[in-house]
């Protein structure tokens, strides 16, 4: 520990961790598979709806889903929280969005981030499109960001 | 999902924080870093706190008056840790227990070692074995770990809360 120099108490940085492992499953697991193949794939229901992330059951009606669907890298913001200033543990160290993004052609909507714009630029409805990570590790993070499509 | 794909990934929660000691911690802090601990006693049910937190619990109020305690004292209660935690480098099986001083009133946490964990029992005595004084600082790990004097074990009702 050392001293603060203020009050002279006695101070110490301390880390909380809690590593484990998870199981992805069929579902997810085929999902993150196909994201370091650079594409994106939902689940389908039995009324045609899709899920992006790929579902596992309905989220309605709790249908057991595994008819997977292809569907395209871009999508529109459905909400957004912009995180002006990023702090250590983010990803992305200039300012960016948090965003619920529903894929095209979807029926859900998917949580990532978009980048590469300034916070007068983004709105709720904005078209997005996927930029993806040079190095893949079968996880959301092959996914680098969203950033704005120009229209 | 074929046989040869990774089945699972490892995720990492942490989260990064900065622990103020408060007065009364720095105080016992900086006493056991000189190898003594330090308690508070409550000034209106005389309950002894080691470590102390500046006040008493059951009382609400302010407590001042610090006395040394020894570093012996009887196990109240105990764990044997069979299973590894990641991150830990204390190899199991070892003992977790919890330590009331000579002259407390609460007990605290600290390991027990030098023991053949067969003889590991409520009210057994222990004395606290120190690192080399030049490894001395500001932490309770100071003290190594805890063994066995060998003398009579305690009554486990001197454990009760004094009324």
């Amino acid at each position: 520990m050392t001293k603060s120099s203020d009050k002279e108490l006695l101070r110490a940085s301390f880390k909380l961790e809690y590593p484990y492992e998870r199981s992805p499953g069929p579902v997810i697991g085929k999902f993150f598979d196909e994201l370091s193949n650079e594409v994106l794939v939902g689940t389908k229901n039995s009324k045609g709806e899709v899920f992006v992330p790929a579902a596992e059951f309905d989220p309605k009606d709790s249908e057991h889903l595994s008819e997977f669907v292809e569907v395209k890298n871009e999508g529109v913001v459905q909400s957004y929280t912009w995180i002006e200033k990023p702090r250590a543990h983010h990803l992305i160290q200039e300012s960016f969005a948090f965003a619920l993004i529903c894929m095209n052609g979807t029926n859900s909507a998917m949580l990532h981030m978009i980048a590469n714009c300034k916070e007068d630029e983004l709105e709720i409805g904005k078209r997005v499109k996927v930029v993806w990570n040079q190095e893949k590790t079968q996880t959301i993070r092959d996914i680098k960001y969203f950033e704005i499509i120009d229209d | 999902m074929t046989e040869e794909k990774k089945d699972f990934f490892v995720s990492d929660i942490s989260l990064s924080y900065q622990y103020t000691a408060g007065n009364a911690t720095t105080r016992f802090l900086n006493k056991v870093a000189e190898g003594k601990l330090v308690a508070q006693k409550c000034p209106k049910c005389s309950a002894v706190y080691v470590p102390p937190r500046g006040s008493c619990p059951r009382c609400g109020i302010a407590t001042e008056e610090e006395l040394e305690l020894p570093d012996t004292g009887a196990v109240e209660s105990f764990t044997i840790v069979h299973i590894p935690i990641p991150g830990n480098p204390i190899v199991p099986p070892y003992v977790s227990a919890m330590i009331r001083l000579d002259g407390a009133d609460i007990s605290f946490l600290h390991l027990i070692q030098e023991i053949d964990l067969a003889e590991i029992r409520i009210g057994m005595r222990v004395q606290a074995v120190w690192k080399d004084k030049s490894e001395w600082g500001t932490t309770l790990e100071n003290i190594k770990w805890f063994k066995p004097t060998g003398e009579d074990d305690v009554d486990p009702l001197v454990f009760k809360f004094k009324e």
